[in-house]
């Protein structure tokens, strides 16, 4: 039986992908609002279980024996990053949960599409509309609109997203968060895609949001370096398995088959 | 596979050399008069999906989550913080704003539009016919232009921007002109084009030109200039952590190339 080889490839197919998800984390420490992905593996069922043949009669031995690894979901661990502080107004950071609302490029041409994201880092654009910095898309307010701002006043923005200037209240932020976000996929850009577009359920937000500050990747550098470097080892050790179920194959084939004259 | 990891670690080593770049600049820039310091942005780059969340199974459950390796991270840009910066001492003809607005300085036109660039380096001497010029190599005039003539005893600037000449031959000090200040939309899309002036661009919308103490135009100080504002502490402590994540994002491409060459060698 090769067996041992599948399983052993199993693992290394497994342990390569995680390195890959490490390695993205370890790349991401130095972005803003980036919440980093963990991945898992589950055992693969028994042949006997996955082939659906538990009516046959029963073997002790192919019973308990496993049939390698497969992948499961990534997670994104919202885990709250470090605040740090900054001196530019139109930094804002999330403490707690929640998320702002961008107006992202849509599935087709010229559609848009909301997103949400935790980097606050904003700025106005030419017109002074109210946009990501990184990619200049709107941030929306509670309705979904664009909001624009009388450059060069001051403003502050309050820890519910209200946004004032000169003294009265000329916008709020869309400040959301949505029932499941393990559905949330990330799309780049530090922006994530709701299951349903724009028409996703949302629900208000817990967290509060902080004026010139911005929140660090929550990426931990050292976890994420164990992770590349023992996602290598792990690969070593497998391909290992791999050369001893040769050795065995080797002995079975021309050790135990000899015809001795 | 561990050539996603690779690439990842790649395309982090090349944002983190522009952060230390941008970072150098900085700390290089801490005595420069009206030096606003830059700061690169860092975003995650885009997601390959393995599986979409939302599959349903033959049970018609769904998967409650998906399956993607992000490929690294990339600088999307820099940013200028244009918060203010200290207060210098300075000679008679320099000017600090405190609060928003730039200088309005005449270059020729092939390096700003319309002939005009922008600085909050408040440095100005006067040039041989008299008029406020910045002290740099270029000499370049304030605009709009203000000339002081030949025979002043004193100039007064104050804090709205009028620039009060005294004479010999009169007593009472003479307004020879308005100092105006020029503001943006966006400050942040302001292109930098050296000798502490910036240049407008499409980013930053058009100049909004006002007079100091105006609206939303800061004021002006004369005797003062105003500093860089780049924090030491904070560019330092940025120098620690770009270096060291350079360092681990290195040892990721070795632990990647370790992988491949582990697989590389199962077949003897």
């Amino acid at each position: 039986m090769n067996y041992g080889y599948m399983i052993g490839a199993s693992g290394i197919i497994a342990a390569m992908h995680r390195q890959d998800v490490a390695a993205n984390n370890l790349a991401n420490i130095q972005t803003v609002g980036f919440k980093p992905d963990s991945s898992f593996t589950i055992p693969r069922e028994a042949a006997r279980q996955e082939d659906g043949l538990l009516n046959l009669p029963s073997n002790a031995l192919l019973e308990r024996l496993g049939s390698g690894v497969l992948l499961a979901p990534n997670r994104i661990n919202f885990a709250q990053g470090t605040l740090v502080r900054s001196r530019n107004p139109f930094d804002v950071a999330i403490e707690g949960s929640g998320f702002l609302t961008v107006a992202g490029a849509g599935s087709k041409p010229g559609t848009t599409e909301t997103r949400l994201t935790r980097d606050g880092r904003l700025t106005l654009d030419a017109n002074g509309k109210l946009v990501t910095v990184t990619q200049g898309q709107p941030v929306l307010d509670e309705a979904g609109q664009p909001i624009t701002l009388n450059p060069g006043h001051e403003f502050t923005i309050e820890s519910d997203g209200t946004i004032s200037q000169g003294g009265a209240a000329v916008a709020k932020l869309g400040f959301v968060d949505v029932p499941s976000r393990g559905a949330l996929k990330k799309v780049g850009d530090g922006q994530y895609a709701l299951p349903g577009g724009s028409a996703a359920v949302k629900t208000s937000a817990t967290g509060r949001i902080v004026q010139y500050a911005t929140e660090e990747s929550g990426a931990d550098p050292i976890r994420a370096m164990m992770d590349v470097q023992e996602a290598s080892d792990l690969v070593g050790t497998t391909a290992k398995i791999m050369q001893l179920h040769d050795d065995l194959m080797n002995k079975a084939v021309n050790t135990l088959g000899r015809v001795t004259a | 596979m561990a050539i996603i990891s690779m690439h990842s670690a790649a395309s982090a080593l090349t944002a983190l050399n522009t952060a230390m770049d941008v970072t150098a600049n900085n700390l290089a820039n801490i005595n420069t008069p009206g030096f606003k310091s830059s700061r690169a942005n860092f975003e995650d780059l885009m997601y390959i999906e393995k599986a979409q969340p939302g599959l349903k199974n033959l049970n018609g459950d769904q998967r409650p989550t998906g399956l993607y390796v992000g490929l690294g991270t990339k600088v999307s840009g820099t940013q200028f913080n244009f918060a203010q910066g200290s207060t210098e001492q300075g000679n008679n003809l320099d000017l600090m704003i405190t609060g928003n607005g730039f200088f309005r300085v005449a270059v020729p036109e092939s390096q700003g539009p319309g002939g005009y660039a922008y600085t909050r380096a408040g440095q100005f001497t006067l040039n041989s016919d008299g008029q406020i010029v910045l002290a740099n190599d270029q000499g370049s005039r304030l605009d709009p232009p203000i000339t002081v003539g030949s025979d002043w005893l004193k100039i007064d600037i104050d804090q709205s921007g009028q620039v009060f000449v005294t004479r010999p031959a009169t007593s009472e000090p003479e307004l020879v002109g308005q100092i105006s200040l020029t503001n943006f939309i966006n400050p942040s899309g302001l292109k930098a084009a050296g000798n502490n002036m910036y240049v407008e661009t499409g980013a930053s919308g058009p100049p909004i030109e006002g007079n100091p103490g105006q609206d939303a135009f800061g004021t002006l100080t004369q005797g003062s200039f105003e500093g860089s504002n780049v924090d030491p502490t904070t560019e330092l402590v940025n120098l620690i952590q770009i270096q060291r994540a350079f360092e681990m994002n290195s040892n990721s491409i070795r632990a990647a190339d370790q992988t491949l060459q582990t697989v590389a060698q199962i077949h003897r």
